[in-house]
């Protein structure tokens, strides 16, 4: 059957798509480029400032990944490097001199730190969770004095072997070698796991644990997955400054480096893989160069941090976005991108079948402290019909639609039976895998996402993979990379072909929509849940919309409907609830409930009446 | 005579999602019109953008012949218009008397003049006069009403727009505050009333506005011949009732 | 014991100071100011420099309180009013940068090196009670601390501003219906949390002394003070500043020093766990 589809216009390639092929080939270049330059005559001065510089960029690269990808602000890194620093000492001058075995433990024990962020930074937020973090920084000297002699105490920890690894001692340029080769090989993978749609799914929870948990993701057990990772870096760049000087002091682990670091950060940019890179060359390098930039240090790298609030959008890599989407991409201004549904042929696609899910209620009700929200709900939605919830303020549908999609919990005696299983009570993100797909009143659309990439969050739940087939580019990555690639034809199918490289926050609101419509149909959800998604659409979008719905339907799937636009429910809808006050008032086809009295009594509010005499007399009576 | 309030043009919503598409009204002093339709009609984001939390993106709002149109939110309520939102939006950790004060704030008066509009709010609202001190969150949600009204009516209001009153209050409870309202447009206080409920609306409005889809589909005086009929079509948007 | 005590309740005076200045500005524009502290600090300088110039102790205390409380509305309008995302960590992010830029200027004008106020600003001695000796200094200071948050509260119940903020933390929308100029009372709160560290800068100074290297720890144990206490409640505030004061001078003498900060940090997890809210905070309902 033909498609619909707007194919004319294709959006002009992005820089990643015309030079991407060069680029790994580039990477490793750079690498080996950057390994050898002791052996062509770099001084010794210069090759400590490199080190420098992975060191501030690892970890710097550990502060992107919680903040700038994860949105949690934890700057607890000096803390981190701190136990990776103490650890490698400790281990390589009491125990075993081998600078791989250290590097572990140096990362085990910075993990455990992360998690000691982590964990209470689950339950809070913002503020708490930062403060929390500065606090365990402030503790490094005091835990550094009650462990005392052992780790050297407030003097520092000093004898420090140089490093050795396989029992052969390196000499300067083979610590040189290898620091630089484990600081391209973390960023190799943190490439691969911010590509992955794990860094998208990451910046989903980032903007919101709502949408996160509908798509089938775990909050939580993602956020303590970051932590950890997150800390890794940090552990590294610790153990690599014990050895750089054989001496560890406690006070090189103050605010004034998590300052320090955060300045590199919002300087280089944080949502980005290169920006610690960039940030941390320019913290390192140009005070070196400056006489008495020390004295400054904490003023600018200060007024850097107020001039983020302000002005940057993602630092330096930021700037070199904006400017390449001037040379390669749109030239329009990218705000309101819309796809004009007028021009796009209005045919209904084939979608693949899928075997829609039975929804089942029986006795659903709900409480909120003294209101009553939903009365023993009963009804039944049933796969391949469109059933439409409809209902006056205060009617409970929407408390119904997020009880479905697990954002609330039934009361005692509810059950909720999706296809079957029972989901009374199950989590969001448990629900969201069980193939149930839902929108949002309010599109909820991630900073940073093009519209591809959000259309392409459906397949988390459809063809899940773990972050370590991400890092490690496992076959279930690949199975997984292959699946977002299937996406295109699904929004071409839908005339969105065109924006799918636009940043999804740029688009206009009718065409957001759409978009999350787009991803419930690439997620070949077996149960959908649409809350008011006609809201604000003009006729064209609202057509469109009419037309992929009723696709949805011929695919199989149960499709739910919370609406508001009565033409639009009759037109569409098989089957009707009718909620009011939490209960359900009448339950039927569109025509039965169009002509109930008790429906027009609940939206008409008490003393209407059905036929004009009637509240011609009432009204009379009640006028004084 | 001027008209209290003259509503032209109105387009307004949420940042780029629009709600409300050229809704135009009148009210004279002393009369009251009713804003009918269904939730999700627009009928409180007109009132919204009538009281400045919204922007009007096109449009014109005139207060007693002031264009108050660019007027900030927190300027109109010295000019004369009060807004009770919906959901008894009262100070539930101040007190009765906090809350009253609070509803006094853009007024120029001393203390005198305060406590004497505060006597005055009781005089009418008894029952606030027996809670003063206690926190607002103790009140029933008839009570709340009341005060959300009694706060309101401290600035002395021109124009007073009420946002569903009788929403989630038992019908005895809905007839007080009919009952208050009544007398306050008897005193010539000037209503815009936006209600779901039409008994409650059509018992207090002189004119009527039925919204859909934030479009004004029906205008007409409660005293009109079938007006009745005419709005539950309206409200059902032509469906066939029978 | 008694001298114990009377130390710890100086100390958590001042944790429970730096509290009220967070709760001032939250109230009047729902933003936390990480910079306090250094506010804070900077008004002892400048005190400092101002007594060292023989001015009258008063004269210093109204004229800092008055520079300071500019600089407060300079930071407002920089990190507060101009943020391009409202996210709020970004608030946490600019105050912080604020923070750094006031520690920078302290270091660099007058060093790292703690320097005390001039002797005779404030009265010194040390008094007899029973149990131990107590420094006249501290008591004073405590005095004023307590007086400034009977201040605070009666300001916040009784005048016009205050229950403008009080409305406001509770309501912004409800708040700007009823007449409240949202935008000037944020401005207002934070010149009033500089004012305040202007009036209290001598007494405090005398304790803390004029030194960069304390502030981070101020800051960071007057926000747990505030957690425990609970936002938003001056009472609170002073509670929970004043009893992690006694808890850490306790563990201090009874136990070691360096356990002094693990047990706040104790406390503060256990809040966090326990009750986030505080002692005297409000729970705020989540809404999907």
């Amino acid at each position: 059957m033909a498609k619909i589809g707007n194919v004319s216009s294709v959006a002009n390639p992005t820089f990643s798509e015309r030079f991407g092929k060069f680029l790994p080939i580039v990477r490793v270049l750079v690498v080996v480029v950057v390994a050898i330059l002791p052996f062509v005559g770099l001084d010794a001065f210069w090759t400590r400032q490199i080190i420098l510089v992975a060191l501030m960029a690892l970890t710097v690269s550990g502060l992107s990944l919680i903040f700038g990808y994860a949105g949690q602000l934890n700057l607890g890194q000096p803390a981190m490097y701190a136990a990776g620093a103490y650890a490698a000492g400790y281990f390589s001058k009491n125990f075993v001199n081998d600078l791989a075995i250290n590097l572990a433990i140096g990362i085990a024990v910075a993990v455990l730190i992360g998690l000691l962020v982590g964990l209470p930074g689950l339950r809070t937020s913002g503020w708490s969770l930062s403060i929390l973090s500065f606090f365990l920084v402030l503790l490094v000297v005091p835990v550094v004095n009650i462990i005392g002699a052992p780790i050297g105490g407030f003097a520092g920890l000093t004898g420090i072997p140089i490093a050795a690894q396989f029992g052969t001692q390196l000499d300067a340029n083979g610590f040189y070698i290898f620091v630089v080769a484990v600081t391209a090989l973390w960023f190799f993978l943190m490439l691969n796991l911010i590509k992955s749609r794990h860094g998208r799914a990451l910046l989903v929870v980032k903007e919101s644990t709502v949408l996160a948990s509908s798509l089938g993701i775990a909050p939580f057990g993602t956020k303590l997955k970051v932590y950890a990772i997150s800390a890794i870096p940090s552990g590294i760049a610790g153990v690599f400054f014990a050895y750089l000087d054989g001496y560890v002091a406690p006070d090189s682990f103050g605010l004034n480096l998590g300052v320090t670091v955060l300045a590199a950060l919002v300087l280089g940019g944080a949502v980005s893989v290169y920006g610690p890179l960039i940030g941390a060359a320019f913290i390192i390098i140009v005070p070196s160069q400056l006489n008495s930039f020390d004295k400054y240090n904490a003023i600018i790298y200060g007024a850097l941090l107020v001039a983020s609030g302000i002005f940057f959008n993602n630092g330096i890599v930021g700037i070199w976005n904006s400017l390449v989407r001037r040379v390669f991409g749109r030239k329009k201004a990218a705000t309101d991108v819309s796809v004009d549904f007028s021009e796009v042929e209005k045919v209904r696609p084939v979608l693949e079948k899928v075997d829609g899910l039975r929804l089942e209620l029986t006795n659903v009700s709900k409480r909120f402290g003294g209101n009553q929200a939903l009365k023993s709900v009963s009804a039944v939605a049933e796969p391949g019909q469109i059933t439409a919830l409809i209902g006056p303020n205060g009617s409970g549908k929407t408390t119904l639609l997020n009880l479905i999609s697990g954002f609330y919990k039934p009361d005692e005696g509810s059950s909720v039976l999706i296809g079957g299983n029972n989901a009374t009570g199950l989590p969001v993100h448990k629900v969201s895998q069980l193939g149930v797909g839902r929108t949002f009143q309010t599109p909820i659309i991630p900073e940073g996402l093009t519209a591809r990439e959000v259309v392409a969050a459906a397949n988390f739940v459809r063809h899940p993979s773990t972050m370590a087939s991400s890092i490690l580019h496992l076959p279930s990555y690949r199975k997984a990379r292959k699946s977002d690639a299937e996406v295109d034809g699904v929004m071409e199918s839908m005339g969105l072909a065109s924006i799918a490289n636009e940043p999804a926050s740029s688009l206009a609101l009718g065409t957001r929509r759409m978009v999350e419509l787009a991803r419930t149909v690439a997620g070949a959800n077996k149960l959908i849940l649409l809350d008011e998604v006609a809201a604000g659409l003009d006729e064209e979008e609202i057509v469109e919309l009419g037309i992929m719905i009723r696709a949805l339907r011929d695919s199989g799937a149960t499709v739910i409907l919370v609406e508001h636009n009565f033409t639009f429910v009759q037109e569409l809808a098989d089957h009707v609830l009718v909620l009011a006050e939490g209960a359900v008032v009448a339950d039927g086809s569109p025509e039965y409930v169009a002509n109930h009295p008790e429906v027009l009594r609940q939206y008409l509010g008490e003393g209407a009446a059905v036929t004009g005499t009637r509240t011609q007399k009432s009204k009379d009576g009640d006028k004084k | 005579m001027t008209a209290a309030l003259e509503v032209t043009n109105l387009h307004t919503g949420y940042g780029d999602l629009k709600v409300v598409y050229g809704v135009s009204f009148t009210v004279e002093p002393g009369k009251v019109i009713a804003i009918l339709g269904r939730n999700g009609a627009g009928k409180t984001t007109a009132l919204r953008a009538i009281s400045g939390l919204n922007p009007a993106n096109t449009g014109k709002i005139l207060l007693d012949g002031e264009d108050i149109t660019s007027v900030p939110a927190h300027k109109r309520i010295s000019k004369g218009l009060a807004y009770v939102q919906e959901g008894k939006r009262i100070f539930r950790q101040r007190t009765v008397e906090e809350n009253l004060v609070i509803g006094a704030l853009s007024q120029k008066v001393n203390r005198a003049e305060l406590t004497a509009r505060i006597d005055e709010a009781y005089a009418r609202f008894p029952i606030l006069g027996e809670k003063r001190r206690d926190t607002a969150a103790g009140l029933s949600g008839g009570q709340q009403q009341m005060l959300a009204i009694a706060q309101a009516l401290m600035s002395r209001p021109k124009v007073l727009l009420l946002d569903e009153p009788s929403g989630g209050l038992a019908p005895t409870i809905v007839g007080d505050v009919l009952n208050t309202v009544k007398a306050l447009v008897a005193d010539g206080l000037t209503v815009v009333l936006v209600e779901q409920a039409m008994g409650f609306a059509l018992a207090l409005a002189d004119d009527v506005i039925v919204m859909d889809l934030g479009r004004s589909v029906l205008t007409g005086k409660t005293t009109d011949e079938g007006i009745g009929a005419a709005i539950e079509q309206a409200y059902f948007n032509r469906v066939e009732a029978s | 014991m008694t001298t114990v005590l009377i130390a710890g309740l100086a100390t958590g005076a001042i944790y429970a100071f730096i509290a009220l200045g967070y709760n001032i500005t939250h109230l009047a524009s729902g933003a936390l100011n990480f910079a306090h502290a250094n506010l804070m600090m900077l008004a002892v300088f400048l005190s400092m420099v101002g007594l060292q110039l023989g001015l009258n102790a008063i004269i210093v205390t109204v004229a800092v309180a008055i520079v300071v409380g500019l600089l407060a509305l300079i930071e407002e309008r920089l990190a507060i009013r101009l943020l391009r995302n409202n996210a709020a960590h970004s608030e946490l992010v600019t105050t912080l940068g604020v923070a750094s830029i006031i520690t920078g200027f302290i270091v660099l004008i007058w060093g790292s090196d703690p320097l005390s106020l001039p002797a005779g600003s404030w009265p010194t001695g040390a008094l007899d009670l029973p149990g131990g000796r107590v420094q006249l200094s501290d008591l004073l200071m405590i005095v004023v601390i307590l007086v400034i948050a009977a201040a605070l509260i009666l300001i916040s119940r009784k005048t016009k501003i205050g229950i403008s903020a009080l409305a406001r933390s509770e309501d912004r929308e409800a708040a700007q219906l009823r007449g409240i100029d949202v935008l000037k009372l944020s401005m207002f709160g934070f010149a009033l949390s500089g004012v305040v560290v202007g009036l209290a800068a001598i007494p405090i100074g005398t304790k803390t002394l004029a030194v960069s290297s304390v502030i981070l720890i101020l800051a960071i144990k007057g926000f747990v003070a505030l957690t425990l206490g609970g936002v938003g409640s001056m009472g609170g505030a002073i509670v929970g500043g004043l009893f992690i004061g006694l808890l850490e001078a306790v563990v201090e003498r009874y136990v070691g020093a360096s356990f002094r900060d693990l047990i706040v940090f104790a406390v503060f997890l256990a809040v966090l766990f326990i009750r986030p809210q505080g002692l005297f905070g409000t729970v705020r309902q989540r809404v999907v």
